[in-house]
């Protein structure tokens, strides 16, 4: 028993005093810290995708007008709601604006809560409210930028555009495009042909880079949608209901028997509940898989440097196996604890770690940062950017985007 | 019973098609150095591991201190393996710690018997230093330091001096010596006969696993005829009549050195006498006994050799 002992401690002290063990015991919590400042800095960082349209139907830029209208305002509210949750007192919120709250809550789940936020004013009408009722040494609320933005095609270039003239098409996306704010860089140049109809669902779709699926996500529903609308209104529906029709989304109440005190509501306690074990077996997986290489290494280091000799020369080889498991049992156990321990105080580092990269997007290096990712209205064209994108015609040429 | 510390008889052991340890039975006596002697691959270090229970022997049996081999038996012993066998990153004192406590003292005698040691072997000032940072010589006698921390009844050391400088050679010897005459039993495997003979009253020779000798050092030299080597200007051929000799080999070209081989309890000074008697005048006599390396080499090398041929 003694010898058992001896052995699993060792192991134990051996295993948590490695360098591996600290950094595989700091991945969880430095997950949860890098994952949460990563989630803020790309809100605030992802480059501005500018993209034209030539419409050769003459119909449906409005409908993309008015997708684009509706995610800016979808994308300031989840923003808002984000910031609000962890800088405004929202019970405060509920008493004194219980509307303000239901928007706020629904930013999630409803597709028509970007209408209906911009129906309310916006940021402009909700940021007042809440800032009033903001906590002390709340950080201040940055709006997103525009991650779509569409420009129109110059005069000259539509007809050059319409005939498929691939020269033209490639002088477009590879040289800076005059708009009102100045020159931009060409991200993706669509053409809606003018059979694009629900028959003809299929446009062609230029881009500079084709594993970036922004634009043709945001172009595939905008068109969709515009589609379902012209569907329905042919089938007698009005623009209101067809907007409805397409805004419909499903919420999902939960109910459990058991729940007697609550009503039967699945709480959010009752979701831990069932969540808890799952992140146990993985969080014990984990441990596993990381203390069993190491038990690995520990005994291949014994064999070759002969210590396992001694080892057996001491105590019997079915002591040691069991030494040698309790050992490595114990550091498992203590990273899973220090895992969900330290997990715990990185939810809060988090919040640290946001406010530094608010810190880093709105300090002035950060802008430079941000251009030198990708060429936008501020810079000149960098011929080397260009150079790293090549000019292809989208997929959609030769199995063209379906709609 | 017998009052042996060891008894191996008829062990054997196999690997595979290869049969690493035949037929083999010695003994070690109370407060006995044995010297284990044979050539690489003649089953010194199978046997070893055998008597340390790392080996499950595959017939034979293996008595320790009277009593049929068992776990009980591990701490009673001490055991320095052919390669350096401690934890790299351990301090020098943790590791002859730890290997007391495997070997069963308490913490406290254990850390007693570490301190003591460490500073028997001067090794009190490297005490907190990492194994990985020691000399090949300086971590040689921490490893002999863990091997006897524990006070064993029995030390076996396999190959103590493989791969020291002939300072640390002696050191070792030395440390040896003194366990020795402290009266632990002893088994020392080796490859230099110098330090089997300097250290062992004993010795035993195995050849492809089995055992070719089994004597005191003087009978290994005995089994050699003794050779007398006489440097004169003068022919000597006179010699080879003289009752004893066996044979005589006359100077190679450029040399004036005669050998002579003697018979079994034949005097070497009848030879240097005769030369007197005849008028000769020996500029060199050399009569000095065979060294146990030329045993060694007769019993395990060439006679490997004749019976090969």
């Amino acid at each position: 028993m003694n010898a058992i002992f001896l052995i699993a401690r060792r192991e134990f002290l051996q295993y948590v005093r490695t360098r591996g063990f600290i950094l595989t015991l700091l991945l969880v919590p430095g997950w949860v810290v890098i994952g949460g400042a990563l989630k803020h800095l790309f809100a605030h960082t992802d480059p501005v995708r500018y993209f034209a349209v030539v419409d050769e139907t003459g119909q449906y830029m409005p409908d993309i007008d008015r997708a684009l209208a509706d995610d800016r305002q979808q994308a300031s509210l989840g923003m808002l709601a984000d910031w609000a949750r962890n800088n405004v007192d929202l019970t405060a919120v509920a008493k004194a604006h219980p509307d303000v709250v239901d928007i706020l809550v629904a930013h999630g789940s409803d597709p028509a809560a970007g209408r209906s936020f911009a129906a309310h004013g916006g940021t402009a009408a909700l940021l007042p409210i809440l800032q009033s009722l903001a906590r002390a040494h709340a950080t201040p609320f940055v709006p997103p930028d525009p991650h779509l933005v569409r420009v129109d095609v110059p005069g000259a270039a539509v007809d050059a555009v319409r005939r498929h003239d691939f020269a033209a098409i490639k002088a477009l996306l590879e040289t800076p495009v005059s708009t009102s704010t100045g020159p931009v860089s060409l991200f993706a140049l669509a053409v809606i042909p003018g059979r694009f109809s629900s028959d003809s669902p299929r446009i062609d779709y230029w881009s500079r880079s084709q594993v970036e699926p922004t634009v043709q996500d945001f172009l595939r529903r905008a068109l969709e949608d515009g589609l379902r609308a012209r569907v329905a209104s042919a089938a007698g529906l009005d623009a209101g209901t067809a907007r409805k029709f397409l805004d419909m989304a499903v919420v999902l109440d939960r109910y459990s028997p058991a729940n007697a005190a609550s009503g039967g509501s699945v709480t959010q306690a009752d979701q831990i509940r069932i969540l808890f074990p799952c992140g146990v077996a993985l969080l014990t997986l984990l441990a596993i898989l990381s203390i069993a290489s190491m038990l690995l290494m520990a005994v291949m280091e014994e064999k070759s440097s002969r210590v396992i000799e001694m080892l057996l020369a001491s105590t019997s080889p079915q002591r040691l196996l069991v030494g040698k498991l309790v050992g490595a049992t114990a550091a498992a156990f203590v990273l899973m604890v220090g895992w969900i321990a330290t997990s715990n105080g990185a939810a809060s580092l988090r919040a640290v770690a946001s406010l530094i990269a608010w810190f880093l997007s709105a300090s002035k290096w950060f802008p430079a940062l941000r251009n030198a990712r990708m060429p936008s209205a501020d810079m000149p064209h960098s011929h080397t950017m260009c150079c790293a994108m090549s000019v292809a015609r989208s997929m959609s040429f030769d199995a063209p985007l379906v709609m | 019973m017998t009052g042996n510390v060891l008894d191996v008889a008829h062990l054997a052991k196999r690997y595979g098609s290869l049969t690493a340890v035949r037929d083999l039975t010695f003994t070690v006596e109370p407060g006995e150095v044995l010297g284990f002697l044979g050539p690489n691959g003649a089953g010194k270090t199978s046997t070893l591991r055998m008597i340390l229970g790392i080996l499950k022997p595959d017939a034979g049996t293996i008595r320790l201190f009277g009593q049929p081999w068992s776990m009980q038996m591990q701490p009673r012993i001490g055991y320095l393996p052919e390669e350096r066998g401690l934890y790299r990153g351990m301090k020098a004192a943790d590791a002859v710690a730890y290997f007391a406590r495997l070997k069963g003292l308490d913490s406290e005698r254990a850390r007693r018997g570490t301190d003591a040691m460490l500073e028997r072997l001067g090794l009190a000032s490297i005490a907190g230093q990492r194994i990985e940072s020691l000399s090949k010589g300086l971590a040689q006698k921490v490893q002999l330091a863990a091997a006897i921390a524990h006070a064993p009844d029995l030390l076996i050391l396999d190959e103590p001096f493989s791969g020291l400088d002939p300072l640390n050679q002696q050191i070792i010897e030395a440390i040896i010596a003194d366990e020795a005459r402290a009266g632990r039993s002893i088994i020392f495997s080796t490859h230099t006969m110098q330090h089997a003979e300097r250290l062992c009253r004993r010795v035993v020779i195995l050849r492809r696993g089995a055992k070719v000798f089994d004597g005191t050092v003087d009978a290994a030299r005995r089994l050699l005829p003794r050779r007398v080597r006489v440097e004169a200007a003068e022919n000597l051929s006179f010699l080879a009549e003289l009752a004893g000799v066996i044979s005589l080999a006359a100077p190679l070209p450029g040399s004036q050195v005669w050998e002579a081989v003697l018979a079994n309890g034949a005097e070497p000074l009848h030879l240097l006498a005769a030369c007197i008697a005849r008028g000769t005048k020996p500029i060199r006599f050399d009569a000095a006994e065979p060294t146990l390396h030329e045993a060694f080499m007769a019993v395990a090398g060439v006679r490997d050799a004749t019976a090969a041929a």
